[in-house]
C-alpha cells in the first residue's frame, strides 16, 4: 500500500514554491514522496535556495486544500489493441494474468477497478505518462511487473502495477501489465483537441481520475473523432483529510 | 542550404535544449556535448542557442547547395570535405556543391563520438516548447521529430552575414577528448543505502562503458555495488523488495542510478524525468558534455567533489566561451 500523504504534501509544497515565483528555479518534479527542485546556480546559490525553500515549507499549511481536478477517463478493458501488442511480442495476455492473480472474474475486476477515484501521483518518466493510485483502499488491485519489459506499448494503454497504475501517453517500452486502453489522447503536440492548446500534457500531479468502462464501438467513436471529443474536466479542491478518509 | 545525401547513424538537429518541462516528463534534450556545440556556434558568429547538426560517428553525407560559413567541432571523426580531411574548431567557407562526409572507422581508434556542424545563420526546424532540439522518442523538434532522412533539405534560419574575417578557436583551450574520462560527481541522495566498501569501489574502479549507450542513458559495467540491509523505520524489509528500488522520484540530467543488478546507469540528455532506482549521485554540470562523447569500451573514473567545487568548475568552463579564445584571421579566398 502506497502512502499518498507525502505525495499530497509534495504537490502542496510545489504549488507554494510556484506561487513565490522564485527566479532561478527551473523545474519542480513531483515524485511519489519527493520533490526534485532544479535550479540555475548562476542566478540562485544553493544556500539561498535551501533557505528559501525551508522558509516556504515552514509556512505551508498541510491542511490546506489543493486544486485537484476531476477528469473522466473512458477505458475499454480487455481490448484487442493491448492483446495484439502482447501477441506480437510473444507475451501472454496480461488481462487474464491480472484476473487470476487477483482471483477475480472480468466483471468483478471492472466493477472493482472503476469503483474508486484515482489520485495522480506524478507525471513523468516519458512525456505525459501518469502514475495513479486508488483512493479507496478497499478497491486496490495490483499486479507484479513483467519479468522483462515490452519493447513497445500502445498509446493510451492502462497499466496495473504493483504499487500503482499508469496510462501510457505514447508508444513507449514498458514493464507494467496492461488491462485496457483509453481512446482519449493524454499527450499531444499537434493540438488535435483544444484541450492541448496551452499544454501538450493532459494530466497533472494531484488530478483525480474517474475511470469508466466503455465498449469497442464507443472506443472507436471517441478515437476517430478526437478533435471534437469534449474532455470532461471539473475544477475542484481536495484536502489531506479527504485523501485519508475517502 | 544542405541536401542530405546519406543520413548517417543518427544525425539530429539540436540546440541547447528545452529546460523546464521535466515535470511533464519531457527531457531537456539538446546537444549532448553542449561545450563543443556552443564553441561551434560562436565560431560562425551565431548565438549559442542557434540550431546546428549533431553527428554520431559515421555515415552522414551532406551536399552544400549554396556558399556558407560553417564550423565543425566536437569529436575528431573521419570527416572529409570533397575527400580531403578538414580542420576542426575553426570557421571556414564551404562552397556550393562541396560534399561533407563522415567515413567509417575503428571505434577504438578515436576519442569521442559526436561532432557538431554549426552553420552561420543557424538551421530552420520545428520549434516545440521553446526549442528545436530533436527528441526522437517523443517525436519533438528537428524536422517532424525525427533524425535526418535521405534527400531532406536543411535550410538556414537567417541569411549569411558578410564575413571579413573568420574565427579560429584557441588550440590550447580545445576540450580534452579521451577514452578514459574523469567524471566529477556530487554524492546523494541515496548514498546512505550503500555499504562503505561499495562507496569506496565507486571511486577506485575504472568503470567500463557498455554497448548500452544512447542519448537516453549510459550503462556501465564494473563491480556490483552492494546495498546495506534494507530497513524501513527499523524494520527489515521483505526479501521480495529489490533493495535498489526506492519510491519513484525525479531524477536530474547526469543522475547516477544503481539498478537491481548492481550496474550503474547515467541519465543522458534524452533520459527519463522519473526513476524508481536509487540515485547514488549526479555528474556536475561542467562535466555533462563528456556524457555526449562517451562511447562503448571507454573507461570512466568517478571523482567526488563538493558543491562549491562544482560551481567553480562551471565558472571556469564559461571562460572557454570568452572573446580572447577566438582568434580572428582575415579571409583569403
Amino acid at each position: 500500500v502506497v502512502d499518498l500523504e507525502y505525495n499530497f504534501k509534495a504537490i502542496l509544497l510545489k504549488n507554494a514554491i510556484l506561487r513565490h515565483n522564485i527566479k532561478g528555479i527551473n523545474d519542480l518534479v513531483v515524485g511519489t514522496c519527493s520533490l526534485l527542485v532544479q535550479y540555475d546556480n548562476k542566478i540562485l546559490s544553493f544556500d539561498e535556495l535551501k533557505k528559501t525553500i525551508f522558509r516556504i515549507e515552514k509556512a505551508v499549511d498541510y491542511n490546506d486544500e489543493l486544486p485537484s481536478r476531476i477528469v473522466e477517463v473512458p477505458i475499454l478493458f480487455d481490448d484487442r489493441w493491448t492483446k495484439e501488442c502482447a501477441l506480437s511480442q510473444k507475451l501472454d495476455p496480461d488481462f487474464e494474468f491480472i484476473l487470476s492473480y487477483n482471483n477475480l472474474t472480468k466483471n468483478e475486476f471492472i466493477k472493482n477497478f472503476t469503483g474508486t477515484k484515482y489520485w495522480v501521483k506524478y507525471v513523468g518518466f516519458s512525456p505525459g505518462l501518469i502514475a495513479f493510485n486508488a483512493l479507496d483502499q478497499t478497491k486496490i488491485i495490483s499486479s507484479p511487473q513483467l519479468p522483462s519489459p515490452r519493447i513497445w506499448t500502445p498509446k493510451g494503454a492502462l497499466g496495473v502495477g504493483f504499487s500503482g497504475n499508469c496510462i501510457y501517453a505514447s508508444k513507449t517500452p514498458g514493464g507494467i501489465r496492461l488491462a485496457g486502453i483509453t481512446p482519449i489522447l493524454t499527450y499531444d503536440l499537434k493540438k488535435q483537441n483544444i484541450v492541448f492548446n496551452e499544454n501538450p500534457v493532459l494530466f497533472r500531479a494531484g488530478d483525480r481520475l474517474n475511470l469508466y468502462s466503455i465498449d469497442e464501438k464507443e472506443f472507436l467513436q471517441i478515437r476517430n473523432n478526437i478533435h471534437e471529443y469534449k474532455y470532461d474536466i471539473k475544477e475542484s479542491l481536495f484536502s489531506l483529510s479527504k485523501l485519508k478518509g475517502e | 542550404m544542405f541536401k542530405v545525401l546519406e543520413p548517417g547513424i543518427s544525425t539530429t538537429i539540436q540546440d541547447l535544449g528545452r529546460p523546464g518541462f521535466r515535470s511533464m516528463g519531457i527531457p531537456i534534450s539538446g546537444a549532448a556535448d553542449n561545450i563543443s556545440f556552443i564553441i561551434g556556434n560562436l565560431l560562425v558568429g551565431n548565438k549559442i542557442n542557434d540550431a546546428g547538426i549533431e553527428v554520431l560517428l559515421w555515415g552522414l553525407k551532406l551536399l552544400a547547395l549554396e556558399n556558407m560559413f560553417i564550423a565543425i567541432t566536437g569529436a575528431d571523426l573521419e570527416i572529409r570535405m570533397n575527400s580531403h580531411p578538414i580542420e576542426l574548431w575553426r570557421a571556414f567557407l564551404i562552397n556550393k556543391y562541396d560534399v561533407i562526409e563522415f567515413l567509417p572507422f575503428d571505434l577504438s581508434s578515436k576519442n569521442g563520438c559526436r561532432s557538431y556542424i554549426c552553420i552561420n545563420g543557424g538551421l530552420k526546424a520545428d520549434m516545440v516548447l521553446g526549442s528545436v532540439s530533436t527528441y526522437i522518442q517523443g517525436g519533438l523538434g528537428g524536422i517532424n521529430g525525427c533524425p535526418l532522412e535521405k534527400e531532406q533539405l536543411l535550410i538556414k534560419n537567417r541569411d549569411l552575414l558578410n564575413f571579413k574575417q573568420v574565427k579560429i578557436y584557441d588550440k590550447n583551450s580545445i576540450p580534452k577528448f579521451s577514452s578514459c574520462w574523469k567524471l566529477r560527481i556530487i554524492l546523494g541522495p541515496f548514498d546512505n543505502l550503500f555499504d562503505d566498501s561499495s562507496l569506496n569501489k565507486l571511486f577506485t574502479t575504472k568503470w567500463n562503458v557498455t554497448h548500452k549507450i544512447s542519448r537516453f542513458g549510459i550503462r556501465l559495467s564494473g563491480p556490483k555495488l552492494k546495498f546495506k540491509d534494507s530497513k524501513y523505520k527499523g524494520k527489515k524489509l521483505e526479501k521480495s523488495v529489490d533493495p535498489s528500488n526506492v519510491p519513484t522520484l525525479g531524477v536530474p540530467l547526469g543522475g547516477i542510478e544503481v539498478v537491481g543488478s548492481g550496474e550503474i546507469i547515467i541519465i543522458g540528455v534524452d533520459g527519463p524525468s522519473i526513476t524508481g532506482f536509487s540515485i547514488l549521485g549526479t555528474v556536475i554540470s561542467a562535466d555533462i558534455w563528456k556524457l555526449g562523447q562517451l562511447k562503448p569500451d571507454d573507461n570512466i573514473r568517478f571523482v567526488k567533489v563538493k558543491l562549491e567545487m562544482a560551481k567553480k568548475c562551471l565558472r571556469q568552463q564559461k571562460k572557454l566561451f570568452s572573446k580572447e579564445k577566438f582568434h580572428k584571421i582575415p579571409i583569403c579566398f
